[in-house]
């Protein structure tokens, strides 16, 4: 992974240097980091020069999320793209909600986008009480309140 | 991050999205309508978040663009004392409620329009949540309560639903009328549920021969009705003006003239089916242009009739939209055969046909035979 300390580079392209909360610095290039509309203000605000902080995300998250920014300003066809998406959303639930929550901090539309389309389809089929597993959510009906919102809609659970 | 000790199994990544209201809203508006009907009961949150109509409404716009084409047919069934429907779904996972919360004895369905039914003259139906309401007023009341009856007893009235969710929450009902005094002229008014009123619009035509006032189709922001003269009328819902578009030229097959089978909205087409004759299987599919330049015939031709040994094996080869199909009439399956390169064209012919037809298909068998 791009987790250097030589982020002055010879080249033309410019590159940003992004700390994950446990202090891990990627070098990106500006094009590819851009994507996030909060790492491009806090650009505009003059981190460019400097170590742009992300308190929110942990080196783990921020490695995968690298790797996707690096992805998407490669030039790849549309294909190979959507083929490399389906690929990098293909994880582990925990890893799906700290990726969903970093591309929210980071405001990359795209990959929140594909990130929440795929927790759809993961609780797509499931039952009330799944749903409340997955998300750690307390019911706060009283079983009469949740009987009858049940009974409303009994059809949707045949 | 704030590191909790939490129940086993689930992260504090999960529970910060669960309650993170801009996050539910992006998983939630990807759900199918049957998902979140499920999930109001997961917690309170969750039910107002769901039953809020903003969300509701973002809900149908997302589903609208993803899944443009409708879920299933339902069709109309006029005899059982309850109101249930039989389906014709066109996707998995489709199912719907029956229509007893109406509380009505048979409920007739006569317009549908984006996921909202006009059923039984006054009821206006959203069968997936089930809600629904009689789409007047006080104020309007008495007025469309007389409406009603003549749309009812009256074949000469009828009325048609506007509602593009991606455009606007509202939809409109669009009234056509005789006016009482005068046989032979007519009216129309538009009901917005917007303003819950009705504009009192009484927009007066001449109805063109044939023009079935209850088989209005709307499509690209417009109210369509065909008839059987060269042009038909049209009701264009934001300029609140009545248009004139053509039919298609009527074609005469031995003496007979071809009726309309179909005719209907997908995708933003507008679509007719006319054959000579009901029982026919000959028919022609035709397409609107966007601007009402024409109407066009859609690719899709009958290449062949492939009996089999067994009957049930038979098939009929078809030639649609640059494809070679085979649909097999008795199981009615139908299988992409293969892709066909498009007819070439000949220079100096106007207007060639680019779709193969009956005509130009021969059949052919493997034969060494001298000659």
């Amino acid at each position: 992974m791009a987790s250097s300390e030589s982020t002055t580079t010879s080249t033309t392209t410019k590159v940003l240097r992004l700390k994950s909360s446990d202090n891990e610095i990627f070098g990106v290039e500006e094009k590819a980091a851009l994507q996030s509309e909060t790492i491009k203000s806090l650009a505009e605000d003059g981190y460019s020069e400097d170590v742009i902080p992300l308190f929110n995300v942990e080196k783990k998250t921020l490695a995968k999320i690298v790797e996707w920014l690096n992805k998407h300003a490669s030039g790849s066809s549309k294909e190979e793209l959507k083929r490399w998406d389906a690929d990098f959303v293909d994880v582990d639930k925990d890893v799906l909600y700290d990726l969903l929550l970093a591309s929210n901090y980071l405001n990359i539309e795209v990959l929140l986008h594909q990130l929440a389309q795929k927790v759809a389809d993961m609780i797509k089929g499931k039952k009330p009480e799944e749903i409340r597993q997955l998300f750690g959510i307390k019911n706060d009906f009283t079983p009469e309140e949740e009987a009858e919102i049940r009974r409303e809609n009994a059809w949707a659970f045949e | 991050m704030i590191n909790t000790k939490l129940k086993p199994g689930i992260s504090s990544s999960g529970e910060t999205i669960g309650t993170n209201h801009d996050l539910l809203i992006e998983i939630l508006l990807r759900l199918p309508a049957k998902s979140l009907l499920k999930f109001n009961s997961v917690s309170k949150q969750w039910l107002s978040l769901i039953s809020d109509p903003k969300f509701r409404f973002s809900h149908a716009r997302h589903q609208r663009i993803r899944n443009p084409t409708p879920n299933s047919l339902m069709l109309n069934n006029y005899y059982p004392p309850t109101p249930e429907f039989q389906l014709v779904p066109l996707k998995h996972d489709t199912k719907i409620p029956f229509l007893d919360y109406l509380n009505v004895p048979r409920v007739k369905i006569e317009q549908s329009c984006n996921g909202l039914f006009i059923c039984s003259s006054t009821y206006l139906v959203n069968p997936k949540n089930k809600e629904w309401e009689r789409y007047i007023t006080d104020t309007s009341f008495d007025y469309f309560a007389d409406y009603c009856t003549s749309v009812v007893d009256d074949d000469d009235s009828g009325y048609s639903l506007v509602f593009d969710p991606l455009k606007s929450p509202f939809y409109k009902v669009i009234c056509m009328r005789e006016v009482n005094s005068e046989m032979g002229k007519f009216e129309l008014d538009v009901y917005s549920s917007e303003t819950e009123s009705w504009g009192l619009l009484r927009i007066p035509f001449r109805k063109p021969n044939g023009m079935h006032l209850r088989a209005g189709v709307f499509c690209n922001g417009a109210v369509h009705w065909y008839s059987h003269d060269e042009t038909t009328l049209y009701f264009d819902v934001d300029s609140e003006s009545l248009k004139t578009m053509r039919m298609p030229p009527v074609v005469r097959r031995d003496k007979r003239v071809q009726k309309v089978m179909y005719f209907g909205e997908s995708l933003g087409h507008l679509h007719m089916v006319m054959s000579d004759d009901h029982s026919a299987l000959e028919f022609d599919v035709l397409e609107m242009a966007s601007d009402y330049s024409r109407w066009t015939y859609t690719a899709f031709s009958v290449l062949g009739v492939v009996r089999a040994m067994e009957e049930e094996e038979s098939t009929v080869v078809l030639f649609v939209d640059g494809r070679a199909m085979s649909y097999a009439f008795h199981s009615g399956t139908s299988n992409k055969i293969c892709d066909i390169d498009p007819k070439p064209r000949f220079a100096g012919v106007a207007g060639a046909a680019l779709d193969y037809e009956g005509h130009d298909a021969y059949q052919y068998f493997e034969s060494l035979v001298c000659i």
